[in-house]
């Protein structure tokens, strides 16, 4: 009796997970007016078929497979938390050559580039589609998230080219994703002297980090 | 989650998580990341970490359908 008991209370939750279908709706109009900024500040196009799928199995917060739908975890679906997970998700969308290969060799140029993008630009985007959030919503998560070694690893690289924040990302998300360290290597060739050796090393180091090759 | 056993714990799933690309490394790194927040659910900046692998997971298993290979999913 206690076993069914305890199944049918998670069913319940389970039940109480379950987005409506206004909620659904709210988060597809939501996830538009993301992305129309979005293509605005990068002008790049986004291929987003304009389909989200509301997973109350999901493990992760959202993601954006190499399809073209974007996936929420339905438990977010009010939390203002969403906002980052949206426009995370709306970067990885209009990300040059997001394909399954590239990611595997490739992930930190991804996943750090998709997430400091996000918080560079977020308040920006919200402020654009007329969205107040209290920064204190994502202080902490990002904070300690798990992505900051590869956002510290793209930061020193920006800091190392003395690039302004947006268009280093911007441009970065314009180059298809394995090219990005080649592309990088090819700007730091251009500088001269010592500088040079210093980028061209900070670049290794960092291209370490964001492919986990050679990881100790 | 403040000692200093829990975070150098913490540093080694990140490192799981991060590094995992066979899908037995992803298995493993999943399980671990559970069983993280299984006992700190409010470490929300560890969660993202899920996202990563189910794109290495979907790549694995899209690469392998490209080549027609048997792997072995659980």
């Amino acid at each position: 009796v206690s076993h069914l008991s305890a199944l049918a209370t998670n069913v319940e939750v389970k039940q109480s997970l379950i987005p409506n279908t206004m909620d659904h709706q709210r988060i597809i109009s939501e996830m538009h007016s993301i992305i129309e900024v979005i293509e605005q500040l990068s002008g790049l196009p986004s291929n987003w078929n304009g389909k989200v799928i509301l997973d109350v199995s999901l493990r992760e917060r959202g993601t954006k497979p190499f399809s073209c739908e974007i996936v929420l975890r339905a438990d977010l679906v009010s939390e203002a938390s969403r906002w980052r997970t949206l426009i995370h998700e709306g970067f990885h969308s209009v990300s040059a050559g997001y394909l399954p290969l590239d990611f595997i060799a490739h992930r930190g140029w991804e996943e750090g580039l998709v997430e400091q993008a996000q918080r560079i630009m977020r308040s920006e985007i919200l402020r654009k589609i007329g969205i107040e959030v209290d920064p204190a919503a994502f202080e902490e998560v990002e904070r300690n998230h798990l992505f900051n070694e590869y956002v510290d690893a793209l930061e020193r690289i920006r800091n190392g080219f003395g690039s302004e924040s947006r268009d280093f990302y911007i441009d970065l998300l314009k180059t298809p994703i394995k090219q990005r360290y080649s592309s990088l290597q090819a700007r730091a060739m251009l500088l001269q002297g010592d500088r040079r050796i210093d980028m061209v090393r900070l670049l290794a180091e960092a291209n370490v980090v964001l492919t986990r090759r050679m990881s100790l | 989650m403040n000692s200093k056993a829990n975070e150098l714990e913490r540093r080694r799933i990140i490192k799981q998580v991060l590094d995992a690309t066979t899908l037995a490394e992803i298995k493993a790194a999943t399980e671990a990341l559970d069983e993280w927040l299984g006992i700190y659910p409010d470490d929300h900046g560890m969660e993202d970490g899920y996202e990563q692998l189910a794109l290495m997971r979907n790549a694995q298993l899209a690469i392998a359908s490209e080549k027609s290979e048997p792997v072995a999913v659980s």
